[in-house]
């Protein structure tokens, strides 16, 4: 027989099992006593066992016998024939009717009494005197008399427990109306080869398992409780980096494979770095204070106008825009507007070729707060300096990069920007939105090289990456990239 | 990048009323122009870049286009007659708005689609170059109406001039203009302050325009107008002359005639003295085909570079095969090296021709050792359980106020007043944010690494901080002293905590974390003051600390 599923048994149902683990064969009510548990309990019990194929189970009808009051009456002071035998003999074996009643026999049991010693043949009545004929011991010329006492002793007996010839006592002693019978259905019960599996299997339940199991063995006793495993399970979260910051860090990825030095410059800075330096003159509409930050205090920095660098901004400056160029406005502090200002700062430093750096950092500017804008957002600004260097070569890491990206199509609209000639303004194409204008390149005017104090050619480009996120990662409101709901962040699936 | 409304049909009628929506469309693109379309009718917008002013009209991007498409090659080429107008500027004005120039174009086509395109133009000029009027002011007046030859320009007190104003149906004086009329409300601020108020008016006592804020309505422009006077005035007389020749050789692209009416403008009492205007200077550059070729990439020869720069409406003289001199038209006042003579080259070959190259330069990629470090702590951060949050930079001054005690940097012009001034922590933002989401999922753990502006001692620093935050229905002190433990341990730093007092913690339940001998931040369990000021019902344990050059003290 096999068992494949597991069953889970009962505690009474072990138990019963238990005690059928020798082999033999129980009666139900033997078990009930043994196990000290209700017989109807027991049979109900038995019924599922025998229903699992645990155990095989046969009917058998069982007598049950009590004795009746008068039975109760006789066990406790003797049947009547005993109580006139034990008479006699005291009295030399002989005595007429008239003394037996004389000595006290009751006079309504002596027919009785003298009916059972003349049919045990053991007295005759002749001529009104009663004569013993023999004698012999008590339990064997009156059995009835010991089986009396039993029941008595037991309260009842059943016929399970008696032998062929104590059956015919006890139906004489019925016929006499000192014993009742009453019939009963028994179970004779043995246990099967899937019983005895069950019993190897079956052992007591156990939920939690635990270090105590675990040092002193008693695992082994217990079955561990199976789970319902298709319930939802309770929530845990991972730590987890945030999807924004693990996709500039992909990008970063992409530079540094490409040869690309990261680079990074100050929030606060002064206007100089932002602005003068790349050649955007002072009352350029991106430095008033509609399109860039200015700080309440401090509000200048330190610039000496006798370097170097500050000579030569001003001098392009005038010479380019013609106007008076202003330190002081240079001098100004802003959040910047644009991470060229980490590029500007860079090449200061870095002025022999080949130069290739990136910066990624956040940049400030006066936008309006809605789904396409915010004050602050990441750009991502790259260069290349590097003796004929050309125009085709800034458009061809453009493409690269965004290869690498996994992004093919590019496409380039002549741009302006004050810093750059010639400039190009580029578009990437995804295939669910289309063309969407992304970033803004060129070559650094001579302008530019000259107030840095740079020799050769430099290429640049920037782009906000908030906005290429938004179309990579799927997100349709830029405020999404800053979520301040935790179970955005904890059920956004990293790419 | 500034952007204008045109009639398609209008557009193509100055180009070629043949050509096809998607082809004009790709030469728009190709020049820098990007077409987008308004609804189901005849109108575009179209965005031009911010250096070429001149085509902020119809006509002057008509005279591009027909340029790429070989209608008309090099230099355009405008009619100049005497208009007999003498402006004669007073004194008066040098505090105000010292400088005017003025000109005229002859026998335009007027109808009521030009004169649109007219004003649109001048407007568009006003809000970029002209910086709101402040650098440049124009005035368009009808000439014919203008019946004088001689005109003062001159400054007035306020209460002096009277005359009736563009759209206005009775006379008003000057300060009434300010106050009353709708130009006069939106740019008042460029005159209120001054005694005297500019007025360009003949010598018949005709007023032109009270300058910068509007002109008068007898000599408005109208369907009717075919002769245009023009006014400039401003401060800077470079910008105004510039403005001038870009505003004249783009509106004679309207006229029959291409006829450009020139003004005499006398300056009696400056050095200037007397200017004929427009100045209409066609300029002059010697540049080599060998820097052009180097700085696009290409190899073109001298010949090549001549039909390409004749398309941009440049003209050339070969001088010999690597030098030519190329003049520039006086609307293209953006040219002004050899750099934007490059450009026109590359606009002309077509950016969608260069192939592009990527360079075969030899470099090794290298992150900052910020990054690097950055990274290894954001991972164990990670391991420890923690969620990465990223916040804004710019929070709210009075938020800031409540848990920083360094100096804060406030902007002097906020968008909205929860973003005014710079972070110097990053707690602030994180403690807002376990507020948001205290009733989430517990536990609310969450860090960041990120950048702060600090403010001290009159200088300001740029610092690297690292802050982690548990929010839950139990937690303390010790919980987060964990991580905080065994963060350092792992990075391999020193530290010690110094018990500390701080408005934001509780009293005996925050330290200061000194890392390698350096205090560099805080560690305690949030003060329930604060708590309940920020409406927050569960405790949070919290450290901040700076990582700045720590990257440089790990061995």
């Amino acid at each position: 027989m096999e068992v494949n599923e597991v069953v889970s048994l009962t505690e009474n149902e072990l138990k019963i099992l238990g005690t059928l683990k020798d082999g033999k064969a129980y009666r139900a009510s033997e078990i009930a006593g043994k196990l000290n548990i209700p017989l109807p309990t027991v049979m109900a019990v038995i019924e599922s066992l025998r229903v699992k194929n645990a155990v095989k189970a046969n009917r058998v009808e069982v007598k049950e016998y009590k004795l009746t009051s008068e039975g109760v009456e006789y066990a406790k002071k003797g049947l009547p024939e005993l109580r006139l035998y034990k008479l006699l003999i005291e009295c030399g074996k002989q005595l007429s009717i008239r003394e037996i009643i004389e000595r006290g026999f009751p006079k309504k049991e002596l027919s009785i009494a003298l009916k059972w010693l003349r049919e045990k043949k053991l007295a005759i009545v002749h001529g009104g005197v009663v004569k013993l004929l023999r004698e012999g011991r008590l339990e064997q010329l009156f059995p009835e008399q010991s089986i009396l006492n039993r029941i008595l002793s037991k309260g009842v007996i059943t016929s399970t427990s008696i032998t062929a010839s104590e059956e015919d006592i006890i139906n004489t002693l019925k016929s006499r109306g000192l014993v009742e019978e009453k019939i009963l259905v028994d179970l004779i019960i043995e246990i099967t080869a899937t019983g005895k599996l069950f019993l190897e299997r079956a052992k007591p339940v156990l939920s939690v398992l635990t270090h105590e199991h675990l040092v002193s063995g008693t695992w082994r006793k217990y079955r561990l409780k199976p789970y319902n495993i298709s319930a939802e399970p309770p929530r845990v979260y991972p730590g987890k980096k945030h999807f924004y910051l693990e996709f500039i860090d992909y990008i970063k990825k992409i530079l540094l494979s490409m040869g690309f030095e990261e680079a990074e410059g100050p929030y606060v800075d002064m206007e100089f770095w932002n602005f003068d330096i790349l050649f955007q003159a002072q009352d350029h509409p991106a430095r008033e204070i509609h399109d860039t930050f200015w700080i309440k205090k401090p509000k200048y920095g330190i610039l000496d106008e006798n370097l170097d660098i500050v000579r030569r901004v001003k001098e392009v400056h005038e010479k380019g825009w013609k106007y008076k160029w202003d330190i002081n406005i240079a001098r100004r502090f802003i959040l910047r507007t644009q991470t060229t200002q980490v590029s500007a700062r860079y090449l200061v430093t870095h002025r022999e070729p080949p130069v290739k750096m990136f910066a990624i950092g956040k940049v400030f500017r006066p936008d309006q707060i809605d789904a396409k804008h915010l004050p602050e957002f990441y750009q991502f600004d790259g260069i290349v300096m590097d003796r004929n260097l050309t125009f085709r070569n800034l458009l061809g890491i453009i493409v690269e990069f965004f290869k690498q990206l996994g992004i093919e199509k590019v496409m380039f609209k002549p741009g302006y920007f004050p810093f750059t000639e010639p400039s190009v303004e580029g578009y990437i194409y995804h295939p669910k939105i289309g063309w969407v204008e992304c970033f803004g390149a060129g070559m650094f005017r001579p302008e530019v090289l000259k107030a840095l104090g740079l020799k050769y050619p430099v290429a640049a480009w920037g782009m906000g990456l908030d906005r290429i996120a938004m179309i990579l990662l799927g997100i349709n409101d830029i405020r999404m990239l800053y979520s301040k709901d935790i179970d955005y962040l904890r059920n956004m699936s990293l790419r | 990048m500034p952007t204008i409304r045109v009639k398609k049909s209008r557009l193509k009628k100055l180009i070629n009323p043949e050509i096809l929506d998607e082809e004009l469309k790709h030469l728009l693109f190709s020049i820098g122009c990007e077409v987008e379309e308004v609804g189901e009718n005849d109108e575009w917008n179209i965005e031009v870049n911010a250096s070429r002013l001149d085509m902020l009209m119809s006509e002057g991007i008509a005279r591009a286009v027909k340029g790429i498409l070989g209608i008309e090659l090099g230099i355009p080429k405008y009619n100049i007659v005497d208009t007999g107008i003498t402006v004669i500027v007073d004194p008066t004005v040098k505090n105000v708005r010292p400088y005017v120039v003025c000109a005229a174009v002859y026998d335009l086509n007027m109808d009521e689609d030009l004169l649109n395109e007219i004003m649109q133009f001048q407007e568009k000029l006003h809000i970029t170059i002209a910086r709101n009027r402040r650098k440049a002011a124009i005035g368009l007046h009808d000439l014919d109406k203008i019946k004088s030859n001689t005109i003062y320009y001159k400054a007035l007190p306020p209460d002096k001039i009277k005359f009736r104003p563009l759209h206005e149906l009775t006379e008003m004086t000057g300060r009434e203009i300010l106050e009353k009329t709708e130009k006069g409300k939106e740019y008042a601020h460029l005159l209120i302050d001054k005694p005297l108020y500019p007025l360009l008016v003949t010598s018949t006592g005709i007023v032109l325009s009270m300058p910068p804020i509007i002109n008068s309505d007898y000599t408005k422009i109208e369907t009717s107008t075919r002769n245009i006077f023009i006014d400039i005035t401003g401060s800077d007389i470079n910008t105004l002359i510039k403005l001038l020749d870009i505003l004249v050789t783009t509106l004679a692209e309207a006229s029959k005639t291409r006829k450009i009416g020139l003004v005499r403008v006398e300056y009696p009492h400056s050095e200037i003295e007397v200017l004929k205007l427009p100045k209409l200077e066609y300029t002059k550059m010697v540049v080599t085909v060998k820097g052009l070729n180097s700085i696009i990439g290409l190899n073109l020869d001298v010949n090549d570079i001549v039909k390409l720069l004749r398309k941009m409406r440049l003209e050339c003289r070969v001088l010999d095969k690597d030098k030519l001199e190329v003049t520039i038209p006086p609307y293209r006042h953006d040219i002004i090296g050899e750099v934007d003579i490059a450009e026109d080259v590359a606009i002309a070959y077509g950016y969608h021709n260069l192939t592009p190259e990527p360079p075969t330069i030899y470099t090794i990629g290298r992150e900052l050792p910020k990054t690097t470090f950055t990274r290894l702590i954001r991972e164990l951060m990670v391991g420890f359980g923690f969620q990465e949050v990223v916040t804004y930079m710019l929070v709210s001054r009075r938020l800031q106020e409540l848990i920083v005690d360094t100096g804060i940097l406030e902007l002097e012009n906020p968008v909205v007043e929860y973003m005014d001034s710079i972070r110097a922590s990053l707690l602030p933002s994180h403690i807002v944010f376990a507020a948001e989401n205290q009733y989430k999922e517990h536990p609310i753990k969450i860090f960041e690494v990120g950048d702060v502006v600090v403010y001290k001692d009159d200088m300001v620093y740029t610092e690297t901080h690292l802050a982690a935050l548990i929010l839950s229905y139990k937690v303390g002190f010790e919980d987060i002293h964990a991580v905080l433990h065994m963060l350092l341990k792992n990075l391999g730093l020193k530290y010690k905590l110094k018990p500390y007092e701080h408005k934001a913690f509780i009293k005996g339940r925050t330290a200061i974390v000194v890392i390698e001998g350096e205090e560099r931040g805080i560690i305690g369990e949030v003060n329930p003051e604060l708590l309940e000021k920020l409406k927050i019902v569960y405790p949070i344990a919290a450290f901040e600390i700076n990582l700045t050059n720590l990257w440089q003290r790990r061995g």
